[in-house]
């Protein structure tokens, strides 16, 4: 599976953002679910209360299986039960892995795709573990995983950014 | 969804294989079936190819995906197995070394980055790599083939 990180805090999040955004959390329920609740419906419905709670205009949360499927996220775009929602959305704040990033930005041009993952490689999930841990990444991160993989939490450290939910 | 991969040259893997050897073969049916490098078909035709070689071909277990060690721990290997053939990408692999520590696990595969797919344009494409693979960000492939586009089908640019 793919392991990916979050490059930004909550506050930098929201220094993104601005009260009169019409805001879609969107989230993957895949890879990011298990980089230590990354993503999933428990970690988008918690984004979407607390920026709620904090005065923005969460318009939709959107659970989709996986954005790095092209297809799955076009249907978004042009399925009568979310074109309009999204038509009228200005930001989206994908919980995803920068291929997910990717195909909301060639999708959704004229909206502003918040940058927040960062995908430094791939691991393996253990229910031992009940998350993922990293196990190849790519060389780009200098990051050098035990035989037994690496936490995220660890990787996340080393690399100066987050692991996990907002 | 996951890892792009091509498969290695079976004179590659034959060279790490001894004809006293008892092999299983280990694949999945997700990102590498999407790439023409995995699945039961790659896995029937792996085996294939070694028993006509002259290989002891014991095992042939197909796992939804070999990066969840949970599969591949329970993948109930005949007793006698000396070398397994991971027809995974480098993360079913590992897990794969991880789940049985006793046996030489060798790759069936090359990993040569992350992708996106479309299934309605049968295309997988090579977003992220791995650095020996810099060169090849953006290439397409056909789904479920791995054969090469000639033409890009997938308008998306990506940084190289």
């Amino acid at each position: 599976m793919i392991i990916s990180l979050r490059k930004l805090t909550y506050e930098e999040l929201k220094n993104q953002l601005s009260k009169e955004d019409k805001i879609v959390v969107w989230a993957c329920n895949n890879c990011v679910k298990f980089c230590d609740k990354f993503g999933g419906r428990e970690t988008m419905n918690n984004l979407a209360e607390k920026l709620k709670t904090d005065g923005y205009n969460v318009v939709r949360r959107e659970l989709i299986g996986m954005s790095c499927v092209l297809d799955l996220v076009h249907l978004r775009a042009i399925e009568e039960a979310t074109k309009k929602t999204f038509e009228e959305a200005t930001v989206i704040i994908p919980l995803t892995c920068e291929d997910g990033y990717e195909n909301l930005k060639y999708i959704f041009k004229d909206k502003k795709i918040i940058d927040v993952p960062k995908t430094i490689g791939l691991g393996i999930l253990s229910t031992e573990w009940h998350t993922l841990r990293l196990s190849i990444p790519f060389e780009e991160t200098g990051l050098k995983p035990p035989a037994e993989g690496m936490t995220l939490e660890s990787a996340a450290k080393q690399l100066g950014i987050y692991a996990g939910p907002f | 969804m996951g890892a792009v991969t091509q498969a290695r040259d079976i004179k590659e893997i034959e060279a790490q294989l001894t004809k006293a050897d008892q092999i299983a073969i280990i694949s999945c049916n997700t990102c590498v079936r999407f790439c023409g490098t995995g699945g039961v078909d790659k896995l029937d035709e792996l085996a294939h190819r070694l028993r006509m070689d002259g290989f002891s071909v014991s095992d042939q277990i197909l796992v939804t995906a070999a990066c969840v060690r949970d599969y591949t721990e329970r993948s109930r290997l005949s007793s006698g197995i000396t070398k397994v053939i991971a027809l995974t990408c480098d993360g079913g692999w590992t897990s794969i070394k991880q789940a049985l520590p006793n046996v030489e696990v060798i790759k069936g595969n090359e990993t040569l980055g992350i992708m996106i797919v479309s299934p309605s344009k049968g295309v997988v494409k090579l977003m992220k790599t791995f650095e020996a693979y810099n060169n090849r960000v953006g290439d397409e492939f056909r789904l479920l083939t791995g054969e090469p586009e000639t033409e890009r089908v997938i308008n998306l640019e990506v940084e190289k």
